[in-house]
C-alpha cells in the first residue's frame, strides 16, 4: 500500500554513545503497511542501534523514530502497542511450555482474552509441530524457538513487526517455511522491518532493501529496481568503496 | 498486566531446580527446630517446678535462729519463656535464679551451665533458621531476578510490549516472593502445628498475639532481605556478579555488622568488669562495718564498759537507757552511709555501662539481622527487656525481703578497745510464709513494640531502601 | 601441561571480581580481630592480676572456712591464643554475660569463625562454576579437542583452587600475626607457634575440602545457576545445619541425667542426710566418751568449760576426748554422704561424657565442626581444656581441703580450743593458689589428629568424587 501512512518511521535517527562512538547517523527510513522491509549491514553498522532505538530500549541522541505515528522516546508504553518484536536467538522461559511462554507473551502484549484453542491455532499457523506445544523450551531446537518466536508475535496482532537476524542458523527448510509465514503477514496488511546477513532471502522476501554502513544508509532498493541487478555485487561494492554516499530518500 | 507478572514469576520459580531445594529445608528444619526447643522447654519448666516446690518448702521452714547465724539464703527462679522455642535469645544465659541473703544479693547458675554439650553448640531455633539460613537464599533467589533475566534475554523479550517498568519490577518482588513465602507459612503452620502438640502452652494470655506478630515480622524480614537481593541484581550486569555481591553483603549483614557495633564500642568505651566492681563493693562493705562496730564498741565501752553486770543486762536501767539510742543511731547512720557510697559505686559504673552498650546497640542495629533479632528476642520474652524487668524484680525482691525478713533480725558487730569482738542480737518475730513471692512483671506486647522502636526504624528503612533503590536502578536499567 | 594448566587456573581468577571481594574482605576481618581480640586479652589479663591483688587482700583479713569456697574458687586466667581464637570461653559465663549479652546472640568473630565460615564461602565461590562455567562458555569443549586428558584437567582444577585459597590465607593471617605480635603484652611460646602452623595446615585442608566440593558439584551439573544453588545447599547443611543438629541427636541416642536433678540430689545427700547422720553418729559416739569419761555430764557455763580446762589436765583431757569423739562422727558422716554423691557425680559425668564423645562423633561430619576441635584443642581454649582445667582444679582442691585447711584448723585449734574455726577470720595469706598451666603440646597434637584426619578424608573422597564425575561430564 504505497500511499499509507508509514508504520514504522525513522526520522534523522541519530544516536552517539557516551564514548563518543556515532552509531547510527541521520537515519530515516518508512516501512508502509503491508511492506517487508530488510535491513542489511555489517556487524556494528547499526542495524541492532536501530532495532534497539524503535523498542525505546535506549534514548536518541537527535531525531525521533516514530511506531503508528507515536514517538517512542516520548511516549513509549503508547508505542509498543503497535510492534512485536521478534530476536535473533528468542528469548524464552526454558522451564515453560510453549503454550506456557505463549500465554505469557500474549498477554504483556494485551490479549488477554484468548483461549487455549487460540494459542494451538497460532502455533500451527508457525508450522510448530503438535508434539511440542507442551514441552519445555529449554529443549527446543533453534528453528523451534524461532518459530515459537513468531508465534507470539502473530498473537500479539500488532501492525508494525522488528524481527532482528531471523533466519540466521536456519534449515533450508525451515528457512522456506518462514518466508511463507512472511508473506502471510505481508497479505495481512503488516509492515515489517527485519534486519539480516541472508542477501539471498532478503532479495525473495523483500519489498525494499536498504544497505547500511558505519551508521548511515548508503543504499536502498526496491524489489522491482532489484529484480535486474546481482545484489550481492551491490553489496560487496558498497561495502568496499571508500566514501559512502547517503541514500535517496 | 501485573498480574501476570506476578503469575509467571510465580511460576518460574516453582518450576525452578531451587524451588523444592528450599521447600525441603523449610518443611523440615522450621517444624524440626520447633520440636527440639518445644522438649527443651518441657524440661525447663519441670526443674523450674521442682525447684519452686523446694524453695517454697525450705522458706516456710526458716527459723529465727538461722537468721541469727545468717545462713538463711531465699532464692527468687525465673519462669522460663513459652515463646523461647522460637528464639533462645538469653533464656538460657541468664541466671536460673538469684540468691537473696543478709548481705544482699547474687545470681545463681544458668541454664547453659547445666545443659552439658548443648550449651556448646546446638543452636536450631526458629529465629536462627531464618535469619542464618533462610535469609541467604531469599537473597539467592532474588539474586538473578533482574539480571538473569538479562543475561537470558527475556527482559528484553518482555520491555519490547507495552510493560511499564515499575509494574514489572513490584510485580517480580511480588511473584518471587510469595513463591518464597507460601513454603515458609506452611513450615509456620506445620510447626505450630507440632507445638500445640507438645507442652507449649498456646492458651497465654497474648500469646496469639505474639505468635502472629513473629510470623509477620519474620516475612518481613524475609521480605527485606529477597529485596535487597533484587536490589543488587538490578545494579549488575551479571547474573554471577550478582551472586557474589550478594553473598559479600550476607556476610556483611550477618557475621560482620552484628560484631562490628560491639567490638568498636568496647574500643571507644572500655568498662570495668563487674567482678572488679563486686570485688570493689565488698571491701568497701567491710571496711564500713569494721568502723560503724569499732565505733559502737567504743560508746559500748564508754557507757555500758564501766556499769555492773546486772546494770548491763536490765534493759531498763539508766545506762542501757542511754545505750539504746545511741545504738541505733550509729547504725542507723550507718546503713545510710553504706547505701549512699555502695549506690555511687554502682552509679557509675553503671552509667559507664549504658554508654558502651547504648553504642554497642546503635552500631548493631546498622544491621537489619541484629534489629531483627533483638526484636523478637523481646517479643519471645527472652531478650534485653527481658533481662532488665530480671534484674528490677530481683532489686525489688531484695528490698521486700529485707523489709519482711532479714530486717527482722538485728545483728550487732562490736569491736572494743584491745581487739576484742562481741555480737548483740535483737529479733522480732517473723512469719515466713507471709513472705512475698517472685515474679518478674512481663513487658506487654506494646512496651515491646516501644522499647524496640529503634529496632523497628532499621527494619523498616531496610525494607523501603533497598526497594526505592532497585527502583530507580531497574528504571534505568539496560536490558540489551 | 602442568604448569600451563594451573597457570591459567590462577590468571583466570587471580583478577576475578569474586577473587579480589573475597580476598579484601578476608583480610581487613582478620586483621581488625586480631586487632580487638589482642586489645580483650590484654584486658582479661588486667583483670586476672587486679582480681588477684583483691584476693589478696581478702585473703590476708576476711576469709572465713565456711565462705571460703566461693572465692577461691579457680577461674581459667586468658590464653595467649586468645588473641586469635576465643574458643568456649566465648561462650556463656556469668562474668562475662554481665559485661557483655550480645555474644548470646550473635555468633563471635575469631579466627575460627573466620575460616569456618568466611574462607569456606569464598573456596564456593570461587570453584562452584569450575566445569559448568567452562563448559557454557565453550572452552571445556575446546581444551577436550585439543586432546587434554580428562584427569589432568581435573587434577589442575584442584590444585589451581588449593593454591588460589592458600595465598589470602597465608597473607591475611601474617597480617593479623604481625598486629597480635606487635603488642609487647602477648607473649607466644614456640609450642604456640608451632600450635599456629598446625592449625594453618588445618584451615588449608579446610578450605581444600569445599573447594573439592564446589568442583564437585560444578562437575554434576549443566548449568552454573543450579551448580551454585546446590553449593550454596550443600554448605548450609555443613556449616550451618549440621553441627547445630549433632548435639541433639546424641542427647536423644545416649540420654545422661539432668544436672539439676543431680546437683539436687548431691545437695540433699551431703546436707540434710549428712547432718541427719552425723547427729546420730555424733549422739552415739558422745554417748560412749560419757561413759569414759562421766565428769563431762557436768553442765557448766562456757566460761567455767574455758576455766577448767585451762587449770585441770583431766577435766582437758576428757574434753578433748569429746571433741574428738563428735570429730569422728562428723568425719564418717561426711566419709559415707560424699562417697554416695561422689557415685551419683560419677555416673553423671560417664554419660556426659558418653553423649558429648556421641555428638562430637556425629558432628565430625561437619568439615566445620573438625576444623573447630582442631583449632581449639590445639589452641587450648577448647573442651580438651576444659577437662585439662577441671584436673588441675581438682589437685588444687585436694591440696587446699585435703592438706592446708585440716593443717589449719588444728593449728586454730591448739591456739583456741573452744573457738570456731569455721567462722572466724583467720589469716590465709599462706594458702597453696591455683595455678593454671597449658597443656602441653604433645597432647594437644594428640587431641588434633582424628578431626584433622577427617578433614584429609574428605579430601581425598571428594576429590575421588569429582574425578570419576568430571570422567562422565557431558561436554556438549
Amino acid at each position: 500500500m504505497e500511499n499509507a501512512k508509514p508504520i514504522l518511521k525513522a526520522d534523522g535517527l541519530t544516536k552517539r554513545y557516551e564514548d563518543g562512538v556515532l552509531a547510527l547517523d541521520h537515519l530515516n527510513l518508512e516501512v508502509r503497511p503491508g511492506e517487508i522491509y530488510c535491513l542489511l549491514g555489517a556487524n556494528g553498522a547499526g542495524k541492532t542501534t536501530t532495532i534497539n532505538l524503535f523498542l525505546g530500549f535506549i534514548p536518541p541522541t537527535e531525531g525521533a523514530c516514530l511506531i503508528n505515528g507515536i514517538d517512542v522516546a516520548r511516549d513509549p508504553l503508547e508505542a509498543k502497542k503497535y510492534v512485536s518484536f521478534v530476536s535473533e536467538n528468542v528469548m524464552l522461559y526454558g522451564n515453560f511450555t510453549a503454550r506456557q511462554n505463549l500465554d505469557f507473551f500474549a498477554k504483556l502484549g494485551g490479549k488477554t482474552a484468548l483461549t487455549k484453542a487460540d494459542y494451538y491455532k497460532a502455533m500451527g499457523r508457525v508450522s510448530l509441530q503438535e508434539k511440542a506445544f507442551d514441552q519445555r523450551v529449554k529443549n527446543f531446537s533453534k528453528g523451534m524457538r524461532q518459530k515459537l518466536g513468531i508465534a507470539i508475535a502473530v498473537v500479539k496482532d500488532a501492525p508494525a513487526v522488528l524481527l532482528d537476524e531471523p533466519t540466521s542458523g536456519l534449515d533450508p527448510k525451515a528457512a522456506a517455511e518462514f518466508l511463507e509465514i512472511m508473506a502471510e503477514l505481508r497479505k495481512e496488511g503488516k509492515a515489517v522491518l527485519m534486519s539480516t546477513h541472508d542477501i539471498f532471502r532478503a532479495k525473495e522476501i523483500g519489498d525494499r532493501v536498504g544497505i547500511m554502513r558505519e551508521g548511515r544508509l548508503v543504499m536502498e532498493r526496491t524489489r522491482a529496481e532489484l529484480q535486474n541487478e546481482d545484489l550481492n555485487r551491490i553489496y560487496i561494492d558498497y561495502m568496499e568503496s571508500e566514501a559512502a554516499a547517503p541514500a535517496a530518500a | 498486566m501485573w498480574k501476570t507478572i506476578v503469575r509467571k514469576e510465580l511460576l518460574e520459580t516453582i518450576f525452578s531446580y531451587r524451588f523444592p531445594l528450599f521447600a525441603v529445608i523449610c518443611l523440615l528444619l522450621v517444624p524440626l527446630g520447633l520440636a527440639v526447643n518445644d522438649a527443651a522447654y518441657a524440661k525447663r519448666v519441670r526443674d523450674y517446678s521442682d525447684q519452686v516446690r523446694l524453695a517454697d518448702e525450705a522458706a516456710a521452714a526458716i527459723k529465727i535462729q538461722d537468721i541469727m547465724a545468717g545462713t538463711v539464703a531465699v532464692r527468687g527462679f525465673r519462669r522460663p519463656s513459652p515463646l523461647s522455642v522460637f528464639t533462645q535469645g538469653f533464656e538460657n544465659a541468664l541466671p536460673r535464679y538469684y540468691e537473696f541473703t543478709q548481705d544482699g544479693f547474687k545470681p545463681g547458675e544458668s541454664a547453659s551451665d547445666d545443659e552439658s554439650i548443648l550449651s556448646v553448640q546446638g543452636k536450631v531455633d526458629f529465629v536462627f533458621l531464618v535469619q542464618m539460613v533462610i535469609s541467604l537464599i531469599a537473597m539467592l533467589f532474588a539474586s538473578d531476578m533482574i539480571s538473569g533475566e538479562k543475561e537470558s534475554g527475556t527482559l528484553r523479550a518482555m520491555l519490547a510490549n507495552s510493560l511499564p517498568r515499575d509494574s514489572l519490577l513490584t510485580g517480580k518482588i511480588g511473584g518471587g516472593f510469595l513463591a518464597l513465602w507460601v513454603p515458609f507459612l506452611m513450615a509456620f503452620v506445620i510447626g505450630a502445628v507440632v507445638l500445640m502438640l507438645g507442652a507449649f502452652p498456646l492458651a497465654g494470655a497474648d500469646t496469639a498475639a505474639r505468635l502472629l506478630v513473629i510470623l509477620f515480622g519474620t516475612s518481613l524480614f524475609m521480605l527485606t532481605y529477597f529485596t535487597i537481593g533484587v536490589a543488587v541484581s538490578a545494579s549488575t550486569a551479571r547474573a554471577r556478579t550478582s551472586l557474589v555481591a550478594i553473598l559479600i553483603v550476607w556476610a556483611a549483614f550477618q557475621l560482620i555488622l552484628p560484631r562490628l557495633g560491639d567490638m568498636a564500642a568496647r574500643l571507644v568505651y572500655p568498662v570495668r568488669s563487674e567482678t572488679q566492681v563486686s570485688l570493689r563493693k565488698s571491701l568497701l562493705v567491710h571496711a564500713l562495718d569494721i568502723e560503724t562496730a569499732k565505733e559502737l564498741g567504743h560508746q559500748w565501752d564508754v557507757i555500758l564498759g564501766p556499769a555492773s553486770p546486772q546494770a548491763r543486762d536490765d534493759p531498763n536501767s539508766p545506762e542501757s537507757k542511754k545505750w539504746a539510742p545511741i545504738r541505733d543511731d550509729i547504725q542507723l547512720r550507718a546503713r545510710e552511709r553504706k547505701s549512699q557510697q555502695l549506690a555511687a559505686i554502682d552509679e557509675s559504673y553503671l552509667q559507664e555501662r549504658r554508654r558502651q552498650l547504648d553504642l554497642a546497640v546503635n552500631l548493631s542495629l546498622i544491621s537489619p539481622s541484629a534489629a531483627f533479632a533483638r526484636f523478637i528476642a523481646d517479643v519471645c520474652g527472652t531478650g534485653e527487656l527481658e533481662r532488665a524487668r530480671y534484674l528490677d524484680a530481683v532489686r525489688a525482691h531484695e528490698k521486700a525481703l529485707d523489709a519482711g525478713l532479714f530486717s527482722k533480725v538485728k545483728r550487732t558487730l562490736m569491736i572494743h578497745e584491745g581487739g576484742a569482738m562481741s555480737m548483740g542480737f535483737s529479733a522480732t518475730p517473723v512469719d515466713a510464709s507471709k513472705l512475698p513471692k517472685f515474679s518478674i512483671v512481663e513487658a506487654s506486647l506494646a512496651e515491646t513494640f516501644k522499647a524496640n522502636a529503634r529496632s523497628l526504624v532499621s527494619l523498616l528503612v531496610w525494607l523501603i531502601a533497598p526497594f526505592a533503590y532497585a527502583y530507580i536502578r531497574f528504571i534505568r536499567y539496560d536490558v540489551r | 601441561m602442568w604448569k600451563t594448566l594451573i597457570a591459567k587456573e590462577l590468571r583466570a581468577h587471580l583478577l576475578s571480581f569474586r577473587f579480589l571481594a573475597g580476598f579484601v574482605t578476608l583480610f581487613v576481618l582478620v586483621v581488625v580481630t586480631a586487632f580487638v581480640l589482642t586489645g580483650d586479652y590484654v584486658r582479661r589479663l588486667d583483670e586476672c592480676s587486679a582480681r588477684r591483688t583483691e584476693l589478696d587482700r581478702y585473703l590476708r583479713t576476711y576469709a572465713h572456712f565456711n565462705r571460703i569456697g566461693n572465692v577461691l574458687r579457680p577461674a581459667q586466667p586468658p590464653v595467649p591464643f586468645q588473641a586469635l581464637v576465643r574458643g568456649l570461653t566465648a561462650d556463656v559465663n556469668m562474668e562475662a554475660f554481665d559485661n557483655d549479652p550480645l555474644p548470646v546472640m550473635f555468633p563471635l568473630i575469631d579466627l575460627t569463625f573466620i575460616v569456618t565460615i568466611l574462607v569456606s564461602l569464598i573456596a564456593l565461590i570461587l570453584t562452584y562454576d569450575a566445569v559448568s562455567g567452562e563448559k557454557e562458555e565453550g572452552t571445556l569443549k575446546l581444551m577436550l579437542a585439543n586432546g587434554l586428558p580428562r584427569s589432568k584437567i581435573v587434577l589442575a582444577k584442584a590444585a589451581g583452587a588449593g593454591l588460589m585459597l592458600l595465598g589470602p590465607l597465608v597473607v591475611s593471617l601474617a597480617a593479623g600475626l604481625l598486629v597480635i605480635v606487635l603488642d609487647p603484652r602477648v607473649d607466644w611460646t614456640g609450642a604456640d607457634w608451632a600450635a599456629l602452623g598446625l592449625i594453618l595446615v588445618a584451615a588449608a585442608a579446610y578450605a581444600t575440602v569445599f573447594a573439592l566440593i564446589g568442583i564437585l558439584v560444578s562437575s554434576v551439573h549443566r548449568s552454573s545457576a543450579s551448580s551454585i544453588m546446590t553449593s550454596l545447599f550443600v554448605w548450609t547443611l555443613l556449616v550451618l545445619v549440621v553441627p547445630n543438629l549433632s548435639p541433639y541427636a546424641a542427647s536423644f541416642l545416649s540420654p545422661a541425667p539432668s544436672r539439676i536433678k543431680v546437683a539436687r540430689e548431691t545437695a540433699r545427700l551431703t546436707d540434710v542426710d549428712r547432718d541427719d547422720l552425723g547427729r546420730k553418729l555424733a549422739a552415739q559416739y558422745r554417748a560412749e566418751v560419757l561413759r569414759e569419761h562421766p565428769v563431762l555430764g557436768e553442765r557448766l557455763t562456757e566460761a567455767e568449760v574455758k576455766r577448767r580446762v585451762a587449770e585441770d589436765p583431766q577435766y582437758r583431757a576428757a574434753y578433748e576426748a569429746g571433741r574428738a569423739a563428735v570429730q569422728r562422727a562428723w568425719d564418717e558422716a561426711n566419709r559415707v554422704q560424699n562417697a554416695k554423691a561422689d557415685e551419683l557425680r560419677r555416673d553423671l559425668r560417664k554419660k556426659e561424657e558418653a553423649q558429648t564423645g556421641l555428638a562430637r562423633a556425629i558432628s565430625m561430619i561437619s568439615p566445620l565442626a573438625d576444623f573447630s576441635y582442631l583449632a581449639t584443642d590445639l589452641s587450648s581454649t577448647g573442651t580438651r581444656n576444659q577437662a585439662h582445667f577441671a584436673r588441675l582444679a581438682g589437685l588444687w582442691g585436694q591440696a587446699f581441703y585435703r592438706d592446708y585447711q585440716p593443717r589449719k584448723i588444728e593449728a586454730f585449734r591448739a591456739k583456741d580450743p573452744t573457738g570456731d574455726p569455721w567462722n572466724t577470720a583467720i589469716d590465709m595469706s599462706d594458702a597453696p593458689r591455683f595455678h593454671y598451666v597449658e597443656e602441653g603440646l604433645g597432647g594437644r597434637v594428640r587431641a588434633a589428629l582424628p578431626p584433622f584426619g577427617a578433614l584429609l578424608g574428605f579430601c581425598v573422597v571428594l576429590f575421588a568424587a569429582a574425578y570419576v564425575a568430571f570422567i562422565r561430564y557431558d561436554v556438549r
